[in-house]
């Protein structure tokens, strides 16, 4: 296994090149779109880091990977596939509409995140994404919550959000932490399951209606802290994602410039899971189809919420099919 | 728990909500079909709303809206600018009056809010001026973008 770069920024060479050192994974740069895919078909488990600002760029990629290997081919697998912008995810529409999209890496990067990193690689090396508690440092304390009712979201949220002023963070971000726990745990309780057709069997629940979540319906919640960095992480035993309908219709979708309206009769978490993206650090959804999802979220503790917005931002998805 | 206090002051229904809007909210039975033609909505203490807690509001509010009554949001928490920036239904054609604005001292770190009213946010082009800490006495600075917290006020 190896990691391709192609990105003609220094910066991108300086970082990858650390992280993919820190996973024990040689890194060669290569000057075009033909260069990396034949590393690839040399070894199907290559992990590819691609600059994509452009969407010209992209999409040229896109088309040697077309031709080259095929956007279903079994050569290629988007778990492996990087994709570097210094825009936001959502001002590149192009990548979360593709066939093609694995992870998203927003160029906010700094030496501090060589870490978290090298384990997104690892986890693209893996059979599985590693847990949450790989993506802390050493000095991680984690706590793990099984949530057999629905009304136990509330109270578990409130003391979340106290916890996380306890330790310190902003109030601001606590509030931020504290909807987002609450939104995942809201789609695992209530989006996730689906029945053997495939249908969701909660689409016209009222999310207000008290479920007992026995087996297959448990949800967990781990929550972990390292001093620096607040972990969460919600899983449901359902492993129900659809990855293209998540990235293009909410998770890539633009509410700055064109008008994102609420409708209010279609259910769904859609709209919470945006939310959480736009006000987390990281976000690593990892799905094995009809067995599990985790969502993993990193929130990073700073001084202001200004500097809470610039931290590093990505968005990884692991999807696994079995 | 949603708390909900309503008064009558003349022709205008005042409402203030303190506490967190989630599913659990049913507005049509903790503020009634609308009194009056014009309601007043004092936000200042909703510290969170979940996205099933924003299809509530929107439903509820785009109702009262189609009966002819106008809708004023004032002292709009933190929280609410968040949504009604990501929403742009989300105020159902009603004005925001007023909304508190963040702050944090660069010397002891200390979180302080100050209210503006949106047409004075307009006239000193969103150019916060800083604050003196009340704690310490240091500089309190706008603690966040000024093209991302105002940006419902850039789009009208
Ligand atoms: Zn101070």
């Amino acid at each position: 296994m190896q990691i391709v770069l192609l990105s003609a920024v220094p910066e991108d060479k300086v970082f990858f090149e650390a992280a993919a050192k820190m996973a024990n994974v040689a890194c060669v740069q290569v000057a075009n779109a033909e260069q990396a895919v034949a590393v690839l078909l040399k070894d199907p488990a290559t992990i590819m880091i691609i600059e994509s600002s452009q969407m010209d760029a992209f999409k040229a990629f896109e088309k040697v990977m077309s031709e080259k290997v095929g956007l279903f081919s079994a050569l290629l697998n988007p778990n492996n596939l990087f994709y570097v912008a210094s825009q936001s995810f959502h001002d590149a529409p192009y990548l979360a509409q593709s066939e093609i999209f694995g992870h998203f890496i927003h160029r906010s990067y700094t030496q501090d995140n060589i870490y978290v990193m090298a384990r997104l690689l690892e986890s693209s090396g893996a059979e599985r994404a590693l847990p949450l508690e790989k993506f802390l440092s050493k000095e991680v304390k984690t706590q793990t919550i099984k949530i057999t009712k629905s009304v136990q979201k509330r109270p578990i949220v409130e003391s979340l959000k106290n916890y996380v002023l306890k330790i310190g963070f902003k109030s601001r971000v606590a509030a931020v932490i504290a909807t987002a726990t609450d939104e995942l745990i809201m789609n695992a309780v209530f989006d996730a399951p689906m029945d053997e057709l495939g249908k969701h069997v909660h689409a016209q629940t009222p999310r207000s209606t008290a479920l007992e979540l026995d087996e297959k319906n448990v949800v967990e919640l781990k929550i972990a802290f390292d001093m620096k960095t607040l972990g969460i992480s919600v899983t449901d035993l359902h492993g129900s994602v659809d990855k293209k309908k998540l990235l293009s219709q909410h998770l890539g979708r633009s509410y700055e410039n064109k008008e994102y309206e609420m409708k209010t009769v279609v259910a769904g978490a859609g709209l919470g899971l945006a939310h959480v993206y736009r006000n987390c650090g990281g976000m690593i959804i990892s799905c094995e189809q009809g067995v599990r999802t985790e969502v993993n979220l990193l929130f990073k503790k700073t001084d202001s919420f200004r500097d809470f917005k610039d931290q590093f931002r990505f968005l990884s998805t692991f999807m696994y099919f079995t | 728990m949603l708390h909900v206090v309503k008064e009558q002051r003349g022709d205008i229904l005042l409402v203030k909500l303190t506490g967190s809007i989630d599913e659990n909210i049913d507005f049509g039975t903790v503020l009634g079909p609308p009194s009056s033609t014009k309601m007043d909505l004092l936000l200042k203490e909703v510290p969170r709303i979940n996205s099933v807690g924003v299809k509530a509001w929107i439903k509820y509010f785009q109702g009262v809206v189609a009966k002819g009554v106008q809708l004023r949001f004032m002292e709009c928490s933190t929280a609410l600018v968040e949504q009604i920036n990501l929403i742009s239904n989300f105020t159902c054609g009603g004005t925001v009056e007023s909304i508190y604005v963040p702050f944090c001292c660069a010397s002891c770190g200390t979180e302080l809010l100050g209210l503006f009213r949106c047409v004075d946010l307009k006239k000193i082009k969103f150019q916060i001026p800083d604050l003196k800490c009340a704690k310490c006495g240091g500089i309190a600075s706008f603690d966040d973008i000024p093209e991302e917290y105002f940006a419902f006020l850039q789009r009208e």
